[in-house]
């Protein structure tokens, strides 16, 4: 079976004064239909350039210049804006941390909503209508015939991204891209988003690339797991086995810095250093300068990608064991 | 234990101007009108010398306005704050400039809060100079230590926050606050916006410095894992109001107010496994028009016939543990 969405050795670079930073540095992944790939990493690390670019939208001095991104059958990359308009929103949608990205302020919703079902698909203003009653009904709004009428601002964050998730799901894309679509939300709201699109998603087979800096959101929700770092993608595998048995140095490290793996109130596990600048990476692996397990051949060559039982994939020269975080 | 600062019955009211989108929306036939918020709602908690209060609630419940309530940044709109055991506004002027160093702020977001045009070494030096605490010709050494101690490298005394990560500025207000020798440090989400790897760092300096100074910590913040890590007691708040205070260990283990128990259900966990979630319904209704009597009443799945009348008090369930609920009276 064709991957709903294939992404193979993705490089996207930004041509700055200061030189080029490699965003993106050859990143592969594939996620099945129905399936829910996390993405996490720290800040930098490139998990928002890698949504960007499989969305067409990346601007200057920003580029893809290496790589292949496959949706079904067909190459998005290279695509001219005018082919990328006819995708984005039809058949890979979009939902971002920030609701008002994707919304309109001075128009009101039913406005916006309408707009986006005749954007792609022939049909009365009525029917769009009544199909942008039922997407809001689906995502938990109460009253939806009273809050078509309402402008973005008479609705709370956790509404406004309901609303947003709503409009994403209008016509059941093939993939849904989630850009840390809960993080400046309440537990309580978080939970209840999360709730919401992993019901949707099961019942449209829409596959869901979900970007967020939290393991613990992600590890209720996605079947499998990437971790990125410094514009690579260094472990990923089955999520339960990924967080039971990290196989990579810095997954390893993220994992023992939380709480909850650390003794109330003792000192907390610390990966030591910080995150490299991407314009001086080292030339060897770029987690090198931190990792404990760190060995000779680290330092001067990079460390490909390789497989790591079956179902992991891994760069790293000297994988853990079986070892608990 | 006598509190070292402590807020009786305190009360904070804003009256809020209708804001841009309102008077947008006033242009095409909405309503525009001045409008009241209460913040808080007859808040009462003390803090011990020492201590780590966890605070904990969600948007708008009021956590920060509590947090600079007792730093003295902001005025009690009713009640008041006693400071070793005396009210703070009854202090003669001396007395208050004390009392006021001795509870310092740490925000969220250093960068809003360190002046962009002055070098670290002033943002850090420019309170202890001016109230006295050291002496011109000692103040670089004073700076480069306080650096040292939060973990900064002293050479980059000359810098501008711009040309620090949010982990180090974020250490910088650490810094700045230290250097009046305060008491009390009212953290203000000061690691929410970190990432996993340099939250780690930071908890770590608060431990420390605790354990180096004897400091007492509110510490406010909406992730319930970093909190339980780090608190001695826990305070939930719900628009405005605090519904249960208690030892951290025994709320964590054992919630006792209704909307603690929801908090910890819906708190995301390292689960080993994808599952169904079962989120608490409903959402935080707006603190312009809170719901009558328990707040919480229209998500409780317990809520009673009383419980939309009634305000339930907050009263005491077990040693050292108070909880605001009718089910109090009807176990
Ligand atoms: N200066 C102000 N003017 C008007 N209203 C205010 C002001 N400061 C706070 N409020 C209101 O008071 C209530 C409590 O605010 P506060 O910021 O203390 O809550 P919080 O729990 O810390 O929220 P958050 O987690 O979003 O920061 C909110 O409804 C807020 O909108
Ligand atoms: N417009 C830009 N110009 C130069 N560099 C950029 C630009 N946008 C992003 N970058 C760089 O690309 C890297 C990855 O960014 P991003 O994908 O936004 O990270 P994340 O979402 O993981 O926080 C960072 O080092 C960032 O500084
Ligand atoms: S390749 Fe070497 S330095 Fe890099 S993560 Fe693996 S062991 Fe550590
Ligand atoms: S007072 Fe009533 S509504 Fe409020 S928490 Fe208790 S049972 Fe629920
Ligand atoms: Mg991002
Ligand atoms: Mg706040």
């Amino acid at each position: 079976m064709t991957a709903a969405l294939q992404v193979s050795n993705l490089e996207t670079h930004f041509f700055t004064r200061a030189g080029v930073v490699k965003a993106v540095d050859g990143v592969s992944f594939s996620i099945a239909r129905g399936e829910v790939l996390g993405l996490v990493g720290e800040s930098g690390s490139g998990k928002t350039l890698t949504a960007l670019s499989i969305l067409g939208l990346v601007d200057p001095p920003g580029k893809i210049v290496a790589g292949s991104i496959r949706l079904g059958d067909e190459e998005l990359t290279g695509l001219s804006e005018r082919s990328w308009r006819a995708i984005r929103g039809k058949r890979i949608a979009m939902i971002f941390q920030d609701p008002m990205m994707t919304l309109n302020p001075v128009l009101r919703i039913e406005t916006q909503m309408i707009e986006a079902v005749l954007a792609h698909a022939v049909m009365s203003k009525d029917n769009a209508r009544q199909r942008c009653r039922e997407a809001l009904a689906r995502v938990g709004i109460p009253s939806p015939d009273e809050r078509l009428t309402a402008y973005p601002h008479q609705f709370s964050g956790g509404m406004r991204q309901r609303v947003a998730i709503a409009i994403a799901l209008l016509h059941s894309p093939d993939v849904l891209i989630a850009d840390e679509p809960t993080t400046a939300l309440d537990v309580t709201i978080q939970a209840q988003i999360v709730a919401e699109v992993q019901k949707l998603a099961a019942a449209t087979g829409t596959a869901i690339l979900w970007v967020t800096h939290d393991l613990a959101v992600v590890s209720g929700l996605s079947d499998r797991l990437a971790v990125m770092y410094a514009g690579r993608i260094v472990e990923e595998g089955p999520t339960t086995e990924v967080l039971a048995r990290p196989a990579h140095p810095y997954t390893q490290g993220l994992l023992r810095s939380l709480p909850v793996n650390n003794q109330r109130g003792r000192r907390l596990n610390q990966i030591p250093g910080s995150t490299p600048s991407l314009l001086r990476l080292p030339p060897g692996c770029p987690f090198a300068p931190r990792c404990e397990a760190r060995q000779e051949d680290c330092v001067s060559t990079r460390p490909p990608e390789s497989q790591h039982g079956t179902e992991r994939r891994l760069r790293c020269f000297h994988p853990l064991g079986e070892v608990s975080p | 234990m006598k509190p070292l600062i402590e807020a009786r019955h305190v009360s904070k009211r804003f009256t809020r101007p209708p804001d841009l989108a309102a008077k947008m929306a006033a242009l095409l036939g909405g309503k525009a009108r001045h409008e009241v918020v209460h913040a808080l709602d007859n808040v009462s908690l003390g803090l011990a010398e020492g201590e780590v209060l966890g605070l904990v609630g969600e948007s708008g419940s009021g956590k920060s306005t509590l947090g600079r309530i007792l730093a003295g940044i902001w005025e009690a709109s009713d009640g008041e704050v006693l400071f070793e055991g005396e009210r703070r506004d009854d202090l003669g002027s001396g007395d208050r400039r004390k009392a006021d160093l001795a509870v310092q702020m740490v925000f969220q977001d250093p960068m809003s809060s360190l002046n962009p045009r002055m070098r670290i070494a002033d943002i850090i030096g420019e309170a202890p100079l001016f109230h006295g605490i050291v002496p011109k010709s000692q103040l670089a050494a004073y700076v480069a230590d306080l650096m040292e101690r939060v973990g900064l490298d002293p050479s980059f005394a000359d810098r501008f926050p711009h040309q620090f990560s949010g982990g180090q500025r974020t250490r910088v207000g650490i810094a700045r606050a230290l250097a009046v020798k305060p008491r009390v440090i009212v953290a203000d989400e000061a690691v929410a916006s970190l990432d996993v790897s340099i939250q780690a760092q930071i908890i770590n300096l608060f431990m420390q410095l605790r354990a180096e100074f004897g400091l007492a910590y509110l510490f406010i913040s909406h992730d319930l894992g970093v909190v339980r890590h780090l608190a001695d007691r826990v305070a939930i708040l719900y628009l405005g109001r605090v519904v249960e205070i208690a030892p951290a260990d025994e709320l964590f283990q054992n919630p006792g107010h209704p909307y603690t128990q929801a908090l910890l259900a819906n708190m995301p966990k390292l689960e080993t496994g994808k599952h169904a979630f079962a989120p608490l319904q409903g959402e935080i209704p707006s603190p312009l028009n809170p719901p009558t009597g328990c707040h919480f009443h229209p998500r409780c799945p317990f809520a009673m016939e009383r419980c939309t009348t009634a305000v339930p008090v907050l009263q005491e369930t077990a040693r050292g543990r108070r909880s605001a609920c009718h089910l109090n009276d009807h176990p």
